[in-house]
């Protein structure tokens, strides 16, 4: 039973320490929420600088005269451009994304910017990634360089791509489809050429390229699905070379005056070439005998050279990095802030309040007199215990709340960096708290318990002294009854008996006491009624004045006095018992209220 | 509240919306409308504008440049000093950003080639250089958009932001300043700047469209 006891009332002490920590932890949570807040500064990064783009943009081999170059980050667009200078484009503004939105507006650093002219797929060359505040030079291809498109572009050769370009022994036959001059949209009847030429005699509508009309020499027969008959000579006319470009490439437009339809001689529209430069190209470079020492500066060209100025390397310009201004994190605690002077005194303030909290709790404690001094310890030291719980647990909290401000709120862009250390404390912290306030009340419990085995063992023990006392009062009460007996008989002592029945009385009353105690029971009323009798005899002057002169009977009366002093002793005894079973019952209905 | 007193306060109430919908208006234009004649009075000062950039990002504006000044009118006291120079344009939504790096090409396009006293510079600075122009100063609208304006402080005085911004609605306030940004907010009291000083510029992140008057 008693296990069974022990063991339900350590079940309820962890229930109540679990229901404790649970609401301490969650009082914890919303103090921690509470400075969160007030604590939190608005981390707000400004908008970041864009990267600004620009470069040379090249539309079927030609460079791009019109038209929209869009830049990307995946999906989104960044930023755009409408070429204004033949060939050219930029500067294009790429913005970066906005951090403070959840939102992709644009790009971060490092980022790929792919680039769209009319909407279409390019290639690019150059330095194409994201960087804050700098300036790249990309340049644009289109269409996209794909081997085996139909298209040789200006960038493929012979070797590199012969499905596009045509194998390279076949020089005269190699031809090329740039600018969509290539299409025999040829109807029969008397069409029209495309462009000033007018139309071919024979009734064919050969459309031009792009480099404008021609004349068609005419009298070629042609099917009627429009397609020309094999016996038709080219009749190939080029116009001059272009300049030779930045990249070394150089190009023309040719026209087939005959309009065969058939590109089996047509020569080469696009060729390599030594670039000479010049004072404003964007590049450095050697020409008019002098080389430049900066991006069209010094040597040969009048304008002055900056410290920027690096050489043109790989088709990319490499500017110089610049530290982007970027949120800045300090780690530092600012003892000026009131948010921690207010954190401070609130710590302090629970403190104090805890402690007067527990010192009139104690002090209740000891001036309330229907608690027994077990339930009066039981409280005092319950309350000691609260204490120091509480204390652990700001200790934990102002530990913690201090770290955690540390690490993430004055530095919000390392939060990864250090959030293990916010996973740890959540950890720890409540486990730490668990363990010491269960430290706690099983000490308090073993002290309890201590106590309460004191108290049986005492309790024990008064018994074991009544039990003595009663046989040792039975032994005398034999003695002595048989000792009254005996005088009985005595005729003097008859009428002395019969002036004095209450001597007959104690007579009778100690035949009686004494079968009780035989019988191990406590006649608690026999034994008032004896000591009542005594104390009348005793008090009566005439009786003490007739029994001195009997020694035998005098010596009875002393006995029995004596007897009657034990009789006050056991009194007390059990008053004894009677306290320590009023306690015991008293602390178990307290435990049951608690 | 009795009935009686009910019925006349709602009687009272559809009294005064009637007298407010047809009432007779008295207009003063011949198109019928109100006419609104708004007659703005500024006092123009001669002003000389001086100070210190130094090597690296800076945040900048020019209060005693006209509202639309040539970029190398205004920047010809720092030639060869700066690498790059940013603004924003909140209005623009398509393309915000405008910039101008002497360095490049001169075939490319360019954007900043005015620059106003309203707005806020990015610079960034090869060397330390005084800048140097004269103007004059005058009161200024900077008109904030929806969202982030990066602004000039068009004023020779220093005022609290508090003070100068009361009134209009706007969740921060940043600027740079020795590689640090700065911060104000309205609903904080731990402000890293608490005035506006003049040559900075300032990010203003406003919530709504609205002017920013400064006498």
């Amino acid at each position: 039973m008693k296990k069974e006891k022990i063991l339900i009332e350590n079940r309820k002490n962890e229930k109540n320490i679990i229901s404790a920590l649970v609401k301490g932890l969650f009082i914890i949570f919303l103090i921690i929420n509470f400075f969160v807040l007030m604590f939190a500064e608005i981390v707000v990064a400004e908008p970041p600088l864009p990267t600004e783009f620009y470069g040379v943009i090249y539309n079927y081999n030609m460079p791009a005269s019109s038209g929209t170059v869009k830049a990307y980050v995946g999906n989104i667009s960044c930023g755009q451009f409408n070429i204004v200078n033949s060939g050219y484009y930029g500067v294009l503004s790429c913005i970066a994304d906005d951090p403070n939105t959840t939102q992709i507006e644009g790009g971060i650093y490092g980022q790929v910017i792919t680039f769209r002219y009319d909407s279409n797929p390019t290639t690019v060359f150059g330095d194409y990634y994201f960087a804050s505040g700098e300036y790249k030079f990309v340049n644009i291809t289109f269409p996209e360089l794909i081997c085996g498109d139909g298209f040789c572009d200006r960038l493929e050769n012979c070797n590199t791509c012969e499905i596009d370009c045509f194998a390279c022994n076949a020089t005269t036959n190699q031809t090329g489809n740039a600018t969509g001059n290539a299409t025999t949209n040829t109807t029969g009847g008397g069409g029209t050429g495309i462009g000033s030429g007018g139309g071919a005699g024979g009734g064919s509508s050969g459309s031009s390229g792009s480099s404008g009309g021609y004349d068609s020499s005419g009298g070629y027969d042609y099917a009627d699905s429009g397609v020309p008959i094999t016996s038709c000579t080219e009749n190939w006319n080029c116009t001059e070379w272009s300049e030779c470009s930045i990249i070394g490439l150089q190009n023309r437009s040719c026209i087939d005056k005959a309009g065969c339809g058939t590109y089996n001689s047509k020569p080469l529209e696009i060729q390599e070439c030594v670039y000479e430069g010049n004072c404003f190209d964007g590049l450095i470079n050697c020409h008019d005998g002098l080389c430049e020492e900066g991006v069209d500066c010094g040597g040969s060209c009048d304008k002055k050279c900056s410290a920027l100025e690096q050489p043109f390397q790989n088709m990319t310009i490499t500017i110089p990095k610049f530290e982007i201004p970027k949120s800045v994190c300090e780690r530092k605690f600012d003892f000026t802030n009131p948010g921690f002077w207010v954190f401070l005194i609130i710590l302090i303030l629970s403190g104090v309040t805890r402690y007067y909290v527990e010192k009139y709790t104690i002090e209740k404690a000891k001036r309330n007199e229907n608690l027994n001094a077990l339930s009066r310890s039981r409280k005092i030291i319950g309350e000691q215990r609260k204490t120091k719980i509480f204390i652990i647990s700001v200790i934990f909290l102002a530990s913690g709340f201090l770290t955690y401000s540390y690490f993430f709120l004055l530095c919000p862009n390392i939060f990864f960096e250090y959030s293990w250390l916010l996973l740890l404390f959540m950890i720890i912290a409540p486990l730490a708290i668990y363990a010491i306030s269960k430290d706690l009340a099983y000490n308090e419990r073993i002290h309890f318990e201590k106590e309460k085995r004191l108290d049986d063992l005492h309790y024990q023990n008064l018994m074991k002294m009544i039990e003595l006392e009663n046989k040792i009062l039975s032994e005398e009460e034999n003695i002595l009854a048989n000792k009254l007996y005996e005088l009985s008989k005595n005729d003097e002592m008859k009428d002395i008996m019969f002036k004095y029945p209450e001597i007959k009385n104690i007579y009778n009353i100690m035949m009686e006491l004494y079968d009780n105690y035989s019988e191990n029971k406590n006649p608690f009323d026999l034994e008032k009624d004896f000591c009542d009798k005594i104390n009348k005899l005793k008090s009566d002057p005439e009786f003490i004045k007739r029994i001195s002169s009997y020694p035998v009977l005098k010596d009875i009366f002393d006995r029995l006095q004596k007897l009657y002093q034990q009789y006050d002793e056991k009194q007390k005894l059990y008053d004894e018992i009677a306290r320590a079973e009023s306690e015991e019952k008293a602390s178990k209905e307290e435990r049951k209220k608690e | 509240m009795n009935n009686r007193l009910k019925l006349a306060l709602f009687i009272l109430l559809i009294g005064a919306f009637s007298a407010a919908i047809f009432s007779p208006q008295y207009n003063n234009s011949i198109t019928g409308k109100d006419v609104f004649t708004k007659v703005e009075i500024t006092d123009i000062i001669p002003s000389n504008c001086s100070f210190n950039l130094t090597s690296g990002w800076n945040y900048v504006s020019f209060y005693c440049i006209s509202s639309s000044t040539p970029r190398s009118e205004v920047l010809s006291s720092i030639n060869n000093s700066y690498s790059r120079i940013f603004t924003y344009n909140a209005f623009d939504t398509v393309d915000p950003w405008k910039s101008y790096n002497p360095e490049l090409p001169n075939w490319t396009v360019q954007q900043l080639n005015y620059m106003g006293r309203t707005s806020g510079y990015i610079i960034l600075m090869t060397e330390e250089a005084n800048y140097e122009y004269s103007g004059y100063k005058r009161s200024s609208i900077v008109q904030l958009h929806p969202g982030w304006n990066l602004v000039g402080y068009p004023s020779n005085n220093s005022v609290s932001i508090n003070e100068s911004l009361n009134g209009l609605l706007y969740t921060l306030v940043l600027t740079y300043e020795d590689g640090s940004i700065l911060s104000y907010s309205p609903n904080s009291s731990n402000n890293d700047i608490t005035y506006f000083e003049p040559y900075k510029a300032y990010w203003i992140n406003s919530t709504a469209s609205q002017n920013w008057l400064l006498n």
